[in-house]
């Protein structure tokens, strides 16, 4: 009986607390940029797996370097790995409640020059994913719409 | 909103459970007439296989993906413990036949699978193919060990060990001399 249900939750146990933590939002952009485009949409645990097969990492870039390549965006973070930018559809200026698209902040971070953009890097067999959580430029600072407090 | 396969999956799952169900009741009902231990395992087995089902029906519905893959890896170790409970549940002269040709060639399919992750995960292009190869010995000799008391098994092993050591041979050779040669 021991045996078995050592079979039944060792695994399982094991996957849960050994999960990376990370949030709906990250999940989300995941979901939509990383799996491959179905015509329907992939259950929970297909993006879980992506995650779970990946390192994740909070990592804070002064003066980002940006390269585009075609129409995606790839960013310097950690010494010398890349990963593809991606951008959740909108974000809040803190202090002035704007709300500005992805593509804007995209453009922003492009364009380089004094700001500091926080990602949360995923970085797997199937390449390295940057997903920006917080961009701060001057006394701008740009937060996911849900990161607001 | 359930998208048409997350239906069809649902639908599937919650069928096998009702069945997997109805099954464990009637062997269950059939061990209080009999009272056979046998029977008992077998109940046991379908019902942790229906909970395997419900397990399933979870990963799907359940929304956050740390929480869906849980249940997705929890379908897959009910389903492995209710076939070990079956396995187990077999008389003593079944096992010998059955059960330790299994955990006689379990090494093996173990083997088999590791070479093939390292494979996936080592650099360079001999390395790579060298372990493929030798995850296919093993599944190769897992195959024989299950036939060992054939003919067949005996020369599924022999067949394995030629195959190891023809593709040992190049790698030696060229790949490991020319390693050497380089420090």
């Amino acid at each position: 009986m021991i045996v078995v249900a050592l079979m039944i939750v060792a695994v399982p146990l094991y996957v849960y607390s050994s999960y990376p933590h990370s949030s709906s939002e990250e999940e989300a952009i995941l979901e939509e940029n990383v799996i491959e485009p179905m015509p329907f949409r992939p259950p929970r645990f297909l993006v879980g797996s992506v995650i779970y097969g990946s390192t994740r990492e909070v990592v804070s870039i002064q003066r980002p370097m940006v390269e585009h390549y075609d129409d995606h965006l790839f960013i310097k973070f950690s010494g010398n790995r890349r990963g593809l930018l991606l951008l959740a559809p909108f974000y809040l200026e803190t202090s002035t409640n704007k709300v500005v698209s992805g593509e804007h902040l995209a453009e922003l971070i492009s364009r380089g020059g004094d700001l500091t953009v926080k990602v949360v890097a995923f970085t797997s067999k199937r390449g390295s994913y940057a997903i920006v959580v917080e961009v701060v430029k001057g006394g701008e600072q740009y937060v996911m719409a849900s990161q607001r407090r | 909103m359930l998208s048409p396969y997350e239906l069809v999956v649902l639908f599937s799952c919650s069928a096998s459970l009702v069945l997997f169900g109805y099954i464990a009741c009637a062997f269950l009902r059939v061990y209080r007439r009999l009272r056979a231990r046998s029977l008992l395992y077998l109940s046991t087995s379908f019902f942790l296989l229906a909970l395997s089902q419900a397990s399933s029906v979870l990963s799907i519905v359940v929304g956050p993906a740390r929480l869906s893959l849980t249940f997705y890896t929890l379908t897959s170790s009910l389903a492995a413990a209710s076939f070990f409970l079956i396995v187990v549940s077999v008389s003593e002269e079944e096992k010998a036949v059955v059960v330790a040709p299994i955990a006689m060639s379990a090494p093996d399919l173990l083997a088999c699978a590791l070479a093939a992750a390292a494979s996936v995960t080592c650099e360079g292009r001999q390395l790579r193919a060298y372990l493929v190869a030798l995850s296919m010995v093993h599944m190769l000799r897992f195959l024989s060990a299950l036939l060992l008391h054939s003919d067949a098994g005996a020369l599924l092993l022999a067949l394995a060990e030629v195959a190891r050591a023809l593709a040992t041979l190049p790698f030696a050779i060229f790949h490991v001399g020319r390693v050497v040669g380089r420090e």
